[in-house]
């Protein structure tokens, strides 16, 4: 953990950088370095911002919801955790399907014992799980529904419950490793039933376009 | 239930009324009018004696059929055995009249009728039909027999039928139409009940809600105002709990989708607002939507996370699944002490009800699961 983790944090609210600023600082290790701040998504592919290693933005800027410039980010090669006040499954799945590899909630607790992590498991390559992420999995109800073993149900259920990865794994009696795993397996299962169910919904829309299928 | 309670009042006094009313005009026209008669001619008759004992038999009828009618108390067997009884009273007097006089002194040809309508009143029309036709066709098989049925006989035994057939048959269309308004009546009744009870839900639930909204305003004005003024210092960490506690508040608020949660969610809420106003910062989960469940069991599912939560200092996290229907669990995550275990094991009286406990320190919190499953 030589060199600190590159990131620069957008959000519409000074209070919310700020908050942030001091996380960040207060990390023992010094694991990261915010080199950006900005209360706005303009411009953010020039300046020092483009070089940054992850993104924490904010899902609702100016007034507005930013899914679609987050998914622009995301091709454009960006890593972005989503930073917001929003807790619903649904605002969490549409992150997920608009290419955010993390969400942490602005809930007590959550944003302090997570933020971190999830910058440093982006910056990594990796996808990183929040509590809250697990709920919205837990809730994902319908045709769009992954179905989840047994093991990946109980250790979302703790997960969600607030309990450390040390906790689930003595609770479950794995590792911590096979704990990361059993999260990040249900969040493959969860993106793949989400696009699934996105491409199914763009085949019926075209096939009704198309006259294959006759609309309600 | 309660529609079918508020009913019967209406439907009862409006059907009593109306059969009090027939039961007076009956006997008012066995009295007055027969009673006239059987004193006016009852020297006329081959046997008075016969005839008074006609008219007594009519009178006794209606006053069996007056009491079963209000009492609601008669079947079949006993209204067409009632009915025979009037029947013979008219054949009695049918016999001992003398030829010519038929149609002019025989008073029990109508009360026979209307004898027939109060015993018939809220039965099918068809069986007055039937009743009256016998009655017209004794009258007219004595006329025939004594030789009078000649034009004059005829045409009046026609008048008469119709004169008293249509009395009859208005009384029958009365009671019917005393029913329908009674039912109606009674709709209308129910109906405002209803609005009515809407009405008070609507205000309690109106009032449940400004109280939690004055319950937020009471924690989070004096925080504001306090920040504002600079009398609180942001950097405080007992401002900044004081803080965490509001937004949670504030965060429990937003999300609450219901007026009317599920009865275990309503069982912890009392518990999560007593924590929050000690000053602990509580969060509240729900995930999957909470299914109805055997009475008991949300309170054996809440009882023990509510101790703990009871104990709780500075933060707590309760977190409610059900994901699939049936499996319901209710884990608590807090940094108060573990409940002492109620008679016997911590799982003792839960198992009772099928719920299991699992407890674990993790860290300087304790975590506490309860969980039900459906059998």
């Amino acid at each position: 953990m030589a060199t600190p983790v590159t990131t620069a944090v957008i959000d519409d609210q000074d209070v919310v950088l700020s908050g942030v600023d001091t996380w960040i600082a207060a990390d023992p290790e010094q694991r990261v370095r915010i080199i950006h701040r900005a209360t706005s998504l303009d411009g953010l592919e020039k300046g020092p911002a483009a070089a940054a290693d992850v993104l924490v933005v904010d899902l609702r800027i100016a007034g507005e919801l930013v899914f679609d410039r987050i998914a622009e980010l995301t091709a454009a090669g960006h890593r972005i955790v989503v930073f917001s006040q929003h807790a619903e499954p649904d605002f969490i799945h549409r992150a997920e399907m608009a290419g955010a590899r993390a969400y942490v909630t602005k809930e007590t607790r959550e944003g302090r014992l997570h933020l971190i992590e999830a910058i440093l498991a982006v910056a990594a390559g990796d996808t990183y799980t929040t509590p809250s992420q697990a709920g919205a999995m837990l809730a994902a109800t319908g045709t769009g529904r992954p179905s989840f073993s047994g093991q990946e149900l109980r250790t979302m259920r703790l997960w969600l419950a607030g309990l450390t990865r040390a906790g689930v794994a003595r609770q479950m009696g794995i590792s911590e490793h096979t704990v990361k795993q059993y999260l990040d397996r249900a969040r493959e299962k969860y993106a793949k039933a989400g696009r699934e169910a996105r491409t199914r919904l763009d085949l019926y829309r075209e096939a009704r376009r198309d006259g294959i299928v006759d609309g309600p | 239930m309660a529609e079918a309670a508020s009913a019967t009042p209406f439907a009862a006094r409006f059907r009593r009324a109306f059969d009090q009313a027939t039961i007076i005009v009956v006997t008012a026209w066995q009295v007055g009018a027969a009673g006239t008669a059987l004193l006016a001619y009852h020297d006329v008759y081959s046997s008075p004696a016969l005839a008074v004992g006609a008219w007594l038999l009519q009178l006794a009828v209606i006053a069996v059929g007056a009491v079963w009618l209000l009492r609601r108390r008669a079947n079949t067997v006993m209204t067409w055995s009632l009915l025979a009884v009037n029947l013979s009273a008219l054949v009695v007097v049918l016999v001992i009249c003398p030829p010519q006089e038929m149609l002019r002194i025989n008073w029990t040809w109508s009360t026979t009728g209307l004898i027939g309508v109060l015993l018939l009143l809220h039965r099918p029309v068809g069986e007055l039909v039937f009743f009256l036709a016998v009655g017209a066709g004794a009258v007219l098989a004595a006329l025939v027999v004594t030789g009078d049925a000649d034009r004059h006989d005829l045409a009046g035994f026609v008048t008469l039928c119709y004169a008293s057939a249509s009395i009859q048959f208005a009384m029958m269309a009365g009671a019917r139409v005393f029913r329908f308004t009674a039912g109606v009546a009674a709709d209308a009744a129910a109906e405002q009940a209803e609005m009515a009870t809407r009405q008070a839900v609507i205000a309690e639930v109106a009032a449940a809600r400004r109280a939690r909204y004055r319950e937020a305003r009471r924690l989070i004005v004096p925080i504001l105002r306090g920040l504002a003024d600079g009398a609180l210092d942001p950097a405080d960490p007992s401002t900044r709990q004081r803080c965490a506690v509001a937004e949670a508040m504030l965060r429990r608020l937003m999300t609450r989708q219901e007026d009317l949660p599920h009865p275990l969610l309503r069982g912890l809420e009392d518990g999560v607002a007593a924590a929050a106003r000690r000053g602990a910062v509580v969060s509240v989960a729900l995930v999957g939507e909470l299914s109805p469940m055997p009475a008991g069991i949300g309170p054996a599912l809440t009882e023990l996370p509510l101790a703990v939560l009871a104990r709780t200092r500075a933060y707590a996290r309760i977190t409610v699944v059900e994901t699939e229907p049936g499996h319901v669990s209710v884990s608590i995550l807090a940094d108060g002490t573990a409940p002492a275990p109620p008679a016997g094991s911590a799982g003792h009286v839960s198992a009772e009800r099928g719920v299991t406990v699992t407890m674990d320190h993790d860290g300087d919190l304790l975590w506490l699961e309860t969980r039900w499953q459906r059998p």
